[in-house]
């Protein structure tokens, strides 16, 4: 054993001082691919990069993809899962909206998500290098963006956890608070917000500004009650010097046949630099550019041509020479594109709230398409209308609910997809994997919306006569017959929503934050009439979501209720 | 874009840094390549001893009363000698006393041998030991051949023959004796033999050679008896690989099993892991059902969550990170499989969930002529088990079912409707074109095609004094049954050994595989889905982009690529090893390990991304490193100690990059990926990661008396992966054994042959998957302002860190029994294991309120027991019939004991992480789920969200509210037993084997979610076809296992199907050639077989395969069936 301990040790001395002298140097751990936070949120631009993620969260909540502009939509007085699906999209409450569905979940973890990143940053702000200047912008960007998130998630929820600080260890005794308390905290995000962010013309296309942050300020204080608030914020918005409806044709397609109201939703159109002063906040989407969402080769970005537009091409039927005289792709034409003929409006959306005047620029033909004209040149019919046949094309009950119904053009670009999708460029037939997007900027807020808004803040304030001249302004655009004060109810103003916004608004949250969710569909949306026989089958509970049953389940230090009617208790 | 960080300040740091790692990778370099010239220097140099100067060497010895094998043992670690003989012969257990002080050998052994009737020749290195038959006067020295004219005896006829292994090779030094007398004779050095026998045909000749297993012949009238043995793959002297070193079998405290690969050497098995699989308990092996795929593979029960997995994998003494396909089966000598925590310690935390070590074959130890071995083999691939999809006729009838109240007679719906037709319920155009044509594609049938699998292997081992070598080349290529799925491999082999001096040796063992996975098959998800009523192309043959219309593309666009998907790998160990002089017994080796993989990965296809065409390059590859310094110190003090120590410090680091290079919208695809600028819009993505280890270990194996052993280990872990303040932990194993059978209550047993008890207890750590401890921040393309605007980057933190993450700890016993009745006719093992593992490294579910989802923590424990049983019998053993069977058992279970520790709900229990699908009591795979209370039939009231053909959920907690509370455990996931069955029987120059394997589940265990992923509903399933298996409701089928089609409810009921099976795996018919026939054509032996792979399967499972667990998915792949026909020749 002697031997052993002479030689051996020194030898074993030797090499592990030779592997193992700089441990600390070998184990450290360095990622190649990936920044840490640690280090990341130092200059300006550090923050400029947060913020531009806050930007694209919120798109992606509000606006990308297929399901998510028309969660807002589905199931309520605006339209139906004509797809015959009762446990998706709404086609019945019951089987669709569970606390473990996933539109439940989804919002829930998305608005969380813009929150918590709003959080870090401004709780790394105080430590940067920022400027005070640089840190007020910031910190009124990222205000705005916990503000519309906290107010999306009160009318979606109602009441839920406030969480202001950036979480750095695992919390898991959440519990929620009033909704009330909820939407008092959005508008002391969206006060400071409106305080600090810059005036509209001092910022690139699609930024937010002070205006951005007025009207879901004024929106917020309508939740509240707070009306004088609420119409102080709104005209901010509407006096603002550079903001105004637009009234005359303008933009890329101005020297066509159409209305202003037409080129309003044109590509191109949406932006200040394409001369529009209506838009307060528009979505950007770009086709093709890192970052703009939209491909020309998959469906991303904002669906709502796939849905919303019906698929003509899907009539049997054929002319007298067994020629189908719809060809058998999707069309870049007012027949809806690449739609599949999903989201079905309600009849009170297509057809009764137009009674009140037909002859709306927001139901011409150009804005509300009744109407098409066959589009296969080989058919005898080539040219001829749908309506000229219209015994024939109503006989099977998808025909009207899926084939082809009245539909709003703003869902999609007629002669205006981008060139990859043509499959063949003469007929402008669409390839039908990758076409359903519309391929324009969206308008997150549009000033007329801010007038409808001032109006409901006038009549809750029991001024029915300015509500009615709010009103008017947006009516007297389109040329449609004005309202008079007597009119002025909360369904006239929901209803001239409708008219005037139509799928671009997320009806959704208006419904819940009214409450009327409930009252409307089951008022105006009767469903898919074969599958749902007793309509979507929406219940008073249905008036907010449930509370994520996954979110109930995590948080385990302390009980999340859920909303009544979603639980045994 | 302005950098997000800040780089300077670290920059000046860096350099230095980089400078110090390039210095000692030049030094690493000039080591590697001074091996590489030594061993080439010395191939040439190698001296041949002759037999006369190994006699010559001079050697002391000195013993007092010991076994005369334990002296020839002596004899052979202390000069250049190795000893053959059977112990049986030599009586090896007798006593001697010897002393000699610097003698010759030769001198030596005629003081050792001669008093004892023995007599020796030298045969290179090798002295055979023979016992001097009465009535002969050999001399020791003298020739064989002169010896055996010199036999004196009364004569009656002769016989002569030679005796080989199984692989055809000579053994010299067999003995032979002619059974129930002393007369008998040994093999000379081309293994021939030639005896005197009485005249008659009673005589019998038993064989034996140390190593083998004993043959007993009758000779008959015959003149000529060439036989071969087979090693004795049993034997408890075997040695097995236990990592930085070999044990004898029967000295191991642990749980070791060196598997039988040699059983499956006929079976067409691409990737060694099916050489394994069911063979030995406890090591779990998945089947594959496409071209070169890994199977997947596990040691004993899960041990860990969100922990590595990955069974460690160890070849020739290198962590081996490469796929397990990039092996030539053909190249590997043997598998050693470590399952216990004391016998993994070795490896510390890397050998978490087990150890599969292989080594490849090398020279064999002794001189010998190069021996050339080819091996061929063509095999068919069909699938073992058929689904089928609906054609026209059941496609049709099947739309009628899902619009069941068009299509039928209320109020029962069971009778047609009268003028029903398709057209009424059907929307999409090409559909009824279709089914007005007539049109009846079988798109599963255009899919599939039977396969094939060739495997041509060619190899040269040898070895002279000083340089041993095996040399190999294989070649397979794989055709599965898949349109597209292939596989196609090359693989090269060098490994060397030279012995420098004769106390340095240097040696390489490297290998390089070329796989070739080109070629894309059919998109199957989209195969089982279109509906037969169209097809893929139209009138002129182009393809239709979008048969049904509908957005799904037609499936074989993917199809339609020009593929080219090559995955490379080279490995190449270089060691040293010096006997370090001034201490015996002490040696030092260095193990020198590289392993480098690169996969190239390019594709173009014009009809990609909705037809815009699209191609890209993907170039990644991995290298990684090993140093080992392995020190090893044995002796043995007196007759009664017997020490073994084993040091090692060592090094590892892994690396990682890969760059993928994407244009698509491109104009046309003339150059495929090969000029990826003209695609329109090009994207470009990269990723970069690498891991360190830093570990010492140290194991003494301490043996008194042969009877008591003990191990214990102490291995220090340090790794990259974790947390700042935990980055290296110690932990400490220790086994002991009891060899029951020396003691001398036992020692004169007939019955029992060796009987051991083994216990060992250990704890070892596990990883942590890299980078796990930081909070990560995503940088992306975030946002475009304006219309032709710029991309603008954002940056968003997507994990939490986790200062605190550290190593989860596995800590266990395992309680063994070795046993061997009747002289070896029955031999076995029995283990009982138990483990806990602590610390779980978890990604704890944290509510989406923070912002994030989970977090990787250190939770609570699971503990894992079983039982492994393996029992090997030569059942049958008459003179030419043999019967060998081989049963193996393996049962785990495991359990969570405890998790956050919380009990927020008062209950005074704990609390489960059911967010996370874990509970306390319960297995990790649980099945928390809805249970059915049947399915709603018409007439029947549904509840809210629940429609007449969903399943109705069963309301267990009676709140009279269907919700997730209404979840209960259904069962599990993992199997209750598995259990493998080889028999083996020999007749002649015939042997026939068949392997059964199975895995039960028992009543609710080894379940699988057996349903389409999402039964599907509204326009897609009316548009989609599916599986004729699936069993759906239909108001004539009200008992059906799954819902209706046409609506799916709130809540979806899922069906768990019994995944137990059956199956007969491997079946092999071979024939070894007669070996005077063989010699006439100058080979050394030459096989013949045919075999059979998965050619019955025994289960309930719905689906393609219940090992694969591929049920009635759209995706699913069946696994193979195959039928091969081989040859195996040695010259």
């Amino acid at each position: 054993m002697k031997h052993l301990k002479n030689i051996v040790l020194p030898i074993l001395v030797l090499l592990f001082v030779a592997v193992g002298c700089d441990e600390k140097e070998i184990l450290k751990e360095v990622p190649l691919d990936f920044a840490s936070p640690e280090n990341s949120f130092v200059t300006v631009n550090d923050f400029n990069s947060a913020v531009y993620t806050l930007y694209d969260l919120t798109r992606q909540t509000l606006s990308d993809g297929e399901h998510r502009p028309l969660d807002y939509m589905y199931g309520t007085d605006l339209g139906y899962n004509g797809a015959q699906q009762l446990n998706l999209r709404f086609g019945s409450y019951p089987a669709t909206l569970t606390p473990s569905s996933d539109p439940a979940r989804y919002h829930w973890q998305q608005y969380y998500k813009i929150i918590s990143s709003a959080n870090i940053i401004l709780n790394r702000m105080t430590k940067s290098k920022l400027n005070a200047a640089q840190q007020k912008t910031i910190e009124a960007k990222a205000k705005l963006f916990r503000g519309l998130a906290y107010r999306n998630l009160a009318h979606l929820y109602g009441g839920v956890p406030i969480e202001l600080e950036e979480v750095s260890s695992p919390k898991t005794d959440y519990v929620r608070a009033p909704r009330e308390k909820v939407y008092q905290q959005a508008a002391a995000d969206l006060e400071f917000a409106a305080a600090n962010l810059p005036a509209v013309t001092k910022v690139k296309d699609g930024e937010v500004t002070n205006l951005a942050a007025q009207h879901l300020l004024a929106e917020t204080y309508v939740a509240l009650k707070r009306f004088p608030d609420a119409i102080k914020a709104a005209s901010a918005v509407i006096a603002d010097p550079a903001t105004a409806l637009m009234q005359n044709r303008f933009g890329s397609r101005a020297s066509e046949p159409g209305d202003v109201y037409w080129d309003l939703f044109r590509r191109f159109n949406q932006n200040r630099s394409a001369g529009n002063t209506e838009g307060i906040w528009v979505f950007q989407y770009e086709v093709d550019v890192p970052g703009g969402v939209i491909r020309s080769s998959s469906k991303e970005g904002p669906q709502l041509e796939r849905d919303c537009a019906p698929r003509p091409y899907s009539f049997p039927y054929k002319d007298p020479k067994g020629i189908t005289p719809f060809l058998s792709l999707g069309v870049s034409d007012y027949t809806g594109g690449r739609g599949i003929g999903r989201f079905r409006g309600t009849d009170h959306y297509t057809y009764g709230i137009w009674g009140y005047d037909w002859k709306d620029m927001r139901n011409s033909e150009f804005n509300f398409v009744r109407d098409v004209a066959f589009n296969n040149p080989k058919s005898v019919w080539y040219g001829q209308k749908l309506s000229d046949h219209m015994a024939m094309f109503r006989q099977r009950t998808d025909d009207t609910i899926r084939n082809f119904y009245p539909y709003q053009s703003k869902v999609t670009t007629p002669g205006q997809h981008p060139a990859e999708l043509f499959v063949d460029p003469v007929l402008k037939t669409l390839n039908a994997s990758a076409t359903g997007t519309t391929y324009t900027d969206q308008y997150l807020i549009r000033l007329a919306e801010t007038y409808l808004l001032r109006a409901e803040a006038y009549l809750g304030a029991g001024d029915a006569a300015k509500a009615a001249a709010d009103i008017n302004i947006v009516r007297a655009r389109a040329k449609a017959k004005p309202v008079t004060p007597a009119q002025v109810t909360i369904d006239f103003i929901l209803d001239e929503r409708m008219r005037e916004l139509g799928v671009e608004e997320k009806r959704r949250l208006t419904l819940n934050r009214l409450g009327l969710l409930y009252e409307r569909t089951l008022k105006y949306c009767n469903g898919h009439p074969t599958a749902a026989k007793y309509g979507v089958d929406v219940a008073p509970h249905n008036n907010l979501f449930p509370i994520p049953f996954s979110e109930i389940e995590r948080n385990t230090g302390a009980v999340l209720e859920q909303n009544p009617g979603y639980s045994s208790k | 874009m302005p950098n997000a960080y800040p780089t300077k300040p670290f920059k000046i740091m860096k350099l230095k840094h980089s400078t110090q790692r390039f210095a000692l990778k030049i030094m690493k370099w000039s080591f590697f390549h001074l091996c590489i010239a030594v061993i080439f220097a010395n191939v040439s140099l190698a001296l041949d001893l002759s037999a006369q100067e190994v006699l010559d060497q001079r050697i002391s010895v000195r013993a007092v009363d010991q076994k005369i094998n334990t002296v020839l043992a002596y004899i052979e670690k202390n000069s250049e000698v190795k000893f053959s003989y059977s112990p049986n012969l030599i009586q090896a257990s007798r006593k001697v006393t010897l002393n000699a002080t610097n003698e010759k050998l030769s001198a030596v052994l005629d003081r050792l041998l001669v008093p004892h009737n023995l007599s020796y020749e030298a045969v290179g290195k090798r002295i055979i030991l023979k016992r001097v038959l009465p009535g002969t006067k050999d001399k020791a020295i003298a020739p064989i051949k002169q010896q055996t004219q010199t036999i004196k005896l009364p004569v009656d006829r002769g016989i002569t023959g030679r005796v080989t292994d199984d692989q055809g090779e000579a053994l010299p030094g067999v003995n032979i004796l002619l059974k129930t007398t002393q007369r008998g004779t040994t093999t000379d050095q081309n293994g021939a033999y030639s005896l005197s026998i009485p005249d008659g045909n009673e005589s019998t000749l038993v064989f034996s050679f140390v190593g083998y297993e004993p043959r007993e012949v009758e000779v008959g009238n015959q003149s000529t008896l060439d036989i071969s043995l087979s090693p004795d793959q049993k034997s408890l002297n075997e040695v097995v690989v236990v990592g930085y070193g070999t044990q004898k079998k029967s000295d191991l405290t642990g749980s070791v099993v060196r598997a039988n690969i040699e059983a499956f050497r006929e079976s067409p098995n691409v990737n060694l892991a099916q050489s394994l699989q069911g063979t030995v308990p406890g090591l779990n092996i998945g089947q594959t059902s496409s071209a070169g795929q890994n199977p997947s593979i596990s040691i004993r029960g899960r041990t860990t969550i969100n922990g590595n997995q990955n069974v460690l994998l160890v070849v020739d003494g290198i962590i081996f990170t490469g796929s397990m396909s990039d092996l030539n089966p053909a190249d590997i000598a043997s598998v050693d499989v470590l399952k216990d925590p004391s016998s993994m310690a070795i490896f510390g935390a890397q050998a978490a969930n087990g150890v599969i070590l292989i080594t490849t074959k090398g020279g064999k130890q002794q001189a010998s002529k190069p021996v050339f071995n080819y091996s061929g083999s063509y095999t068919t691939q069909t699938p073992s088990n058929t689904l089928h999809l609906f054609d026209r006729e059941g496609f049709i009838k099947k739309s009628a079912d899902i619009d069941w109240e068009k299509a039928f007679v209320a109020p029962d719906y069971t009778q047609p409707k009268p003028g029903f037709t398709y057209l009424d319920v059907v929307n999409d155009p090409p559909l009824r074109t279709g089914f007005e044509n007539g049109t009846d594609y079988d798109w599963w049938g255009n899919t599939t095609n039977p396969g094939f699998i060739t495997a041509h292997n060619l190899s040269v081992s040898g070895s002279s004094n000083e340089t041993s070598y095996f040399i190999s080349g294989g070649y397979t290529d794989q055709k599965g049954f898949i349109m597209n799925d292939k596989f196609k491999r090359v693989t090269t082999r060098i490994n060397l050994e030279n012995k420098i001096f004769k106390w340095f040796t240097l040696g390489a063992q490297t290998f390089g595989s070329f796989s070739d996975y080109s070629g894309v098959s059919p998109a199957l998800s989209g195969i089982t889905i279109m509906p037969p009523l169209v097809s893929p192309t139209d009138e002129n043959g182009e393809f239709i982009l979008n048969p049904t219309g509908a957005n799904i593309s037609n499936p074989f666009l993917v199809s339609a690529a020009d593929d080219f998907d090559k995955r490379n790998n080279i490995f190449g160990n270089f060691y040293a090893n010096i006997e370090l002089p001034f201490v015996k017994g002490l040696t030092y080796r260095v193990n020198y390990g590289h392993n480098y993989a690169w996969d190239r990965h390019y594709s173009s296809n014009q009809y990609a991304n909705a037809a815009a065409g699209e191609a890209y390059k993907i170039n990644s590859n991995a290298y990684d490193w090993t140093l080992d310094n392995i020190l090893t110190y044995k002796k043995a003090f007196g007759e009664d100690h017997r020490l073994d120590v084993t040091l090692v410090a060592g090094r590892r680091e892994r690396m990682y990059e890969t760059t993928n290079a994407t244009g698509t919208n491109f104009n046309n695809l003339r150059l495929i990926y090969n000029d990826l600028s003209l695609g329109t819009i090009q994207r470009v993505t990269s990723g970069a990661w690498n891991e360190s280890y830093l570990y010492q270990t140290g194991r003494i194996n301490y043996e008194f008396k042969y009877r008591y052993l003990l191990t214990a280990t102490l291995r220090r872990d340090g790794f990259s992966g974790f947390a700042d303040n935990s980055k290296t932990a110690l932990f400490p194993s220790i086994g002991f054994g009891w060899v029951v059978s020396e003691e001398e209550f036992l020692k004169n047993s007939s019955a029992i042959t060796h009987l051991k008890l083994r216990g060992s207890y250990g704890s070892n750590g596990n990883l942590v998957s890299r980078y796990s401890s930081l909070a990560r921040l995503n940088i992306y393309p975030a946002y475009v302002f304006g219309d032709g605007g710029s991309t603008e980057f954002g940056q968003v933190v997507t994990t939490l860190a986790n200062p605190n993450l550290s190593w989860e700890t596995t800590t266990g016993f395992n309680f063994g029994l070795d046993f061997s009745f009747l002289k070896n006719r029955l031999t076995g093992s029995l283990d009982y294991y138990r483990t806990t593992t602590n610390d779980l490294i978890f990604d704890v579910s944290i509510p989406e309120v923070t912002g994030f989802n989970q977090i990787t923590s250190n939770v609570g424990n699971i503990a894992n027991r079983g039982i492994e049983l393996m029992l090997n019998g030569k059942v049958l053993d008459k003179g030419d019939f043999k019967w060998n069977a081989n049963f193996n058992l393996a049962a785990n279970r495991n359990r969570v004991v405890s998790l956050l520790g919380l009990d927020n709900d008062k209950d005074g229990e704990e609390d489960d992480l059911v967010g996370s699908g874990l509970f306390i009591g319960q297995p990790i795979g649980a099945i928390y789920d809805y249970e059915s209370g049947g399915i709603i039939q018409i007439g029947e009231e549904a509840p809210k969200g629940f429609f007449v053909g969903t399943h109705r959920i069963i309301d267990q907690n009676n709140d009279d509210f269907i919700d997730a509370n209404d979840r209960v455990i259904r069962g599990r996931t993992e199997p209750a037993y598995n259990f493998g069955f080889l028999n083996e029987f020999t007749y002649r120059d015939f042997t026939f084997r068949f392997f059964i394997n199975s895995i039960q589940g028992g009543k609710n265990s080894y379940l699988g979610q057996n349903m389409p992923n999402g039964l599907g509903i509204g326009d897609n399933i009316r548009r989609n076809n599916f599986w004729r298996e699936l069993d759906y409701w239909t108001p004539a089928n009200p008992g059906a296992r799954y819902r209706g089609l046409d609506q799916g409810a709130a809540t979806e009921y899922n069906y768990y199907g019994n995944r137990s099976f059956v199956r007969l795996q491997d079946v092999t018919l071979a024939y070894n050639l007669n070996a005077t026939l063989i010699n006439r054509l100058g080979m050394k032996g030459v096989k013949v077989f045919v075999s059979g792979k998965n050619l019955a399967t025994l289960t309930k499972w719905v689906g393609w395969d219940p090992e694969t667990g591929s049920g009635l998915t759209t995706n699913g792949r069946p696994v193979m069936k195959g039928v091969s026909v081989g040859l195996d020749v040695r010259f």
